[in-house]
């Protein structure tokens, strides 16, 4: 196929479908962004149109209509919104919104962090990640710089030029690779040129992490000739440059960075879980380290990892690995559980934990507001010192032991207020794949309209499977 | 516009219908048969019949079509020569000049439709790996080009630097097609299915997106596997559709 393309550039001043353009802001190698302004559209608005030369690499031309085309299908949540686009035969451009925030590019001048304005700041991009997994999208070049926020600071994931859509033609050339991309945030698989592993992004955010955390690179200066350094040498332990990051930290940045993907996270949205539930990351030897291995360790990585198929790991949709880490979320009201209610909730719980040895679980019960009639204030029962809120987590406990699920697989937690909306609440937030609940036996089938599993059931993001005993039943008969 | 490809139908009827049904729920405008209307299967005139009342349907000679007629006939298996014997006699005179009218390739809407490949048609040759998709592509002329007669549908698409890919659609996915690349777009089949899918497979272009949906149409399909049993054409024949290979 030919390079040549009877096409033109968007120029300076003109106005193209509307599109008034005022002001070049920006200019790489391959592309230009411009200030542009339409009579339709009161909000500052980017152009984005690669440059044209006599001979414009058909590789770089893709990798602009491989991100047209993901903004145009994301339709602009975690990433910019897309205003209008040119035909691509004649005059490529598209045109977006403009996402003023740098909160993060902002932070990493300040790093290091304190550990919960990382968590505030990260939080968000992780859930950014994990949404763009779910439309099984890899981005491959997650960095500080790619990552905005809006004015109402929802963070915006940008520049999808080398991105993979899986089941999409995948258009990304050795012509791509001799683009600039910044070597500090490539995954060892991409080394060897793989590109569907969604666990690629895992490692950024943890090169991410690494910089807040420590105010340093993981690998100072990476460059084409030392980044496969990265295969067989770990990074300095974040502790070891910076005292004040705390344990769990140090496990979830370093598991992050490992150099096998299935050693990492599996999902974006864990992370996110880890750095909101410190005390629920497993701590292992990651977390205590405190320098470098040693030579030995660094031989026996080199010997194996460069040998390492990393081919067979990536072949699952990154959509179908979101699925093998289940975050499950139990809304349990143990006081008005029966026993056989409370058995046929733990049988289909063990159903879903042996299923998937991935998934984690939340399990949650929440008082309603009366429950503090004559217990004290609301105040001292969310400071988690109140006899009741001791008692309720205790048969919670209880009520879990029977099933010897690890304790990082369940955490445990008791909120006050209206049910339906706090179990929707903390499925948004944290992107629960599926709730397990209970129907009692005031919310018989007569009465579901209007009880807390019809009300779940209506406004949840995920499944919802409401377990109810065949004894109540047959009692209710 | 958005057009409707279907190949190898094998006269299909109850799979061809079903196609119809879906592609109208669509709004397809135009249709293009790629060709194998006829053999292995039942209904060889009545789906001939459904296939030429098609809106601006543009049809494409099968090496099916061309075993009625020419030298093909005599490499064919046995079982395959009764099929083509039983199903020349259940055709008219006129249908039959239909059939031997068909061209072996032809382009539409600045598209390469054909049977096999494009890179001698006549050959009848499968499109089984990449290096044989960059020659269809080379030979075609045209960005695009739609094929059947491996049952089996499959997207080759040529990068910027000239490597050939493939990826294999699932049901209902939307494939979208880039400025500068090159596409062999495998229908799969309609009446007989070799992906270990039973659903009835065709692909429908649409030319303003640029995009191609791939869809799957489940079919009553015991019902054609006993209409086949019924006739005395072999049982493979019958039995392949509900394995779908």
């Amino acid at each position: 196929m030919t390079d040549e393309i009877d096409i033109r550039e968007v120029s300076l001043g003109e106005t193209i479908d509307g599109f008034h353009i005022e002001d070049c802001i920006h200019e790489s190698q391959v592309s230009r962004l411009y200030r542009v302004s339409h009579p339709k559209y009161d909000i500052p608005l980017i152009m984005k149109a690669p440059k044209i030369t006599v001979i414009l690499p058909s590789s770089v031309f893709a990798g602009f209509e491989t991100e047209m085309r993901i903004l145009s299908k994301l339709r602009g949540v975690y990433t910019p919104k897309v205003y209008g686009k040119g035909d691509l035969a004649t005059a490529p451009y598209y045109v977006m919104e403009y996402i003023p925030g740098t909160a993060l590019q902002d932070a990493i001048k300040r790093a290091p962090l304190s550990v919960d304005e990382l968590c505030h700041l990260m939080t968000p991009v992780c859930k950014a990640v994990h949404d763009l997994h779910r439309h099984n999208i890899i981005h491959l070049d997650l960095k500080p710089d790619n990552i905005r926020n809006r004015a109402d600071g929802q963070v915006v994931l940008l520049d999808f030029g080398t991105a993979h859509q899986a089941r999409q033609p995948d258009m990304y050339t050795v012509a791509h690779e001799q683009q600039p991309i910044t070597m500090d945030y490539v995954a060892p698989e991409q080394l060897f040129g793989i590109r569907s592993d969604s666990r690629s992004d895992i490692y950024a955010i943890g090169v991410i992490l690494y910089e807040l955390a420590t105010g340093q690179m993981p690998f100072p200066g990476a460059n084409l000739m030392t980044v496969r350094k990265r295969l067989y040498v770990a990074p300095k332990p974040p502790r070891a440059i910076n005292p004040q990051v705390p344990a769990w930290l140090q496990e979830v940045i370093l598991r992050c960075l490992e150099v096998r993907p299935n050693e990492r996270f599996t999902t974006a949205k864990q992370i996110a879980y880890s750095l909101a539930h410190p005390h629920m990351v497993q701590l292992t030897e990651l977390a205590s380290r405190t320098r470098r291995p040693g030579p030995i360790t660094i031989l026996k990585n080199w010997a194996t990892n460069r040998e390492f198929n990393f081919v067979s790991m990536a072949e699952t949709l990154p959509q179908t690995r979101l699925t093998t880490a289940p975050h499950i979320l139990i809304a349990l009201k143990l006081a008005h559980a029966s026993e056989e209610l409370k058995a046929a909730l733990r049988d289909t719980v063990l159903k879903i934990a042996r299923g998937e040895s991935h998934s984690y679980f939340t399990c949650m019960s929440i008082l309603p507001k009366e429950s503090f009639a004559g217990s004290g204030s609301v105040d001292d029962f969310v400071n988690l010192s109140h006899p009741k809120h001791i008692q309720v987590q205790a048969e919670l406990r209880h009520w879990l032991e029977p099933m010897k699920l690890a304790k990082s697989r369940v955490n445990i937690q008791v909120f006050y207020g209206d049910p339906a909306g706090e179990i929707v609440n903390y499925a948004n937030q944290f992107a629960v794949d599926h709730i397990v609940m209970c129907a009692h036996r005031s919310e018989g089938a007569k009465n579901m309209v209007g009880s807390v599993p019809q009300r779940v059931i209506a406004d949840a993001p995920c499944s919802v499977t409401i377990v109810r005993s065949r004894q109540d039943k047959i009692k209710q008969v | 516009m958005k057009i409707a490809i279907i190949s190898d139908l094998h006269s299909n009827i109850e799979a061809l219908q079903a196609c119809l049904s879906k592609a109208g729920a669509l709004h397809v405008e135009q249709y293009v048969c790629l060709g194998d209307i006829i053999g292995y299967g039942p209904n060889p005139a009545e789906t001939l019949e459904m296939v030429r009342s098609l809106p601006k349907v543009v049809v494409i000679r099968g090496n099916h079509e061309e075993a009625l007629f020419g030298p093909y006939y005599k490499g064919l298996r046995p079982h395959i020569q009764q099929t083509v014997d039983w199903t020349r006699a259940q055709l008219s005179a006129q249908q039959l000049d239909y059939l031997k009218s068909l061209p072996l390739q032809q382009t539409v809407a600045g598209v390469t439709m054909v049977h096999a490949t494009a890179d001698k048609p006549e050959r009848w040759a499968y499109l089984y790996n990449t290096e044989l998709a960059g020659e269809c592509m080379q030979a075609s002329g045209t960005r695009l080009t739609f094929v059947g007669h491996t049952h089996q549908p499959l997207v080759y698409y040529e990068t910027p630097t000239g490597e050939v890919k493939y990826l294999t659609p699932q049901a209902g996915l939307v494939v979208p097609i880039y400025q500068l690349g090159r596409y062999v777009i495998n229908v799969g089949s309609v009446g007989q299915p070799r992906d270990d899918n039973s659903a009835a497979s065709f692909v429908v272009y649409d030319t303003d997106e640029q995009e191609l949906e791939f869809c799957r149409v489940p079919y009553e399909y015991p019902i054609t596997a006993q209409k086949i049993i019924d006739r005395g054409l072999p049982v493979l024949f019958a039995e392949r559709l509900g394995k779908g290979h």
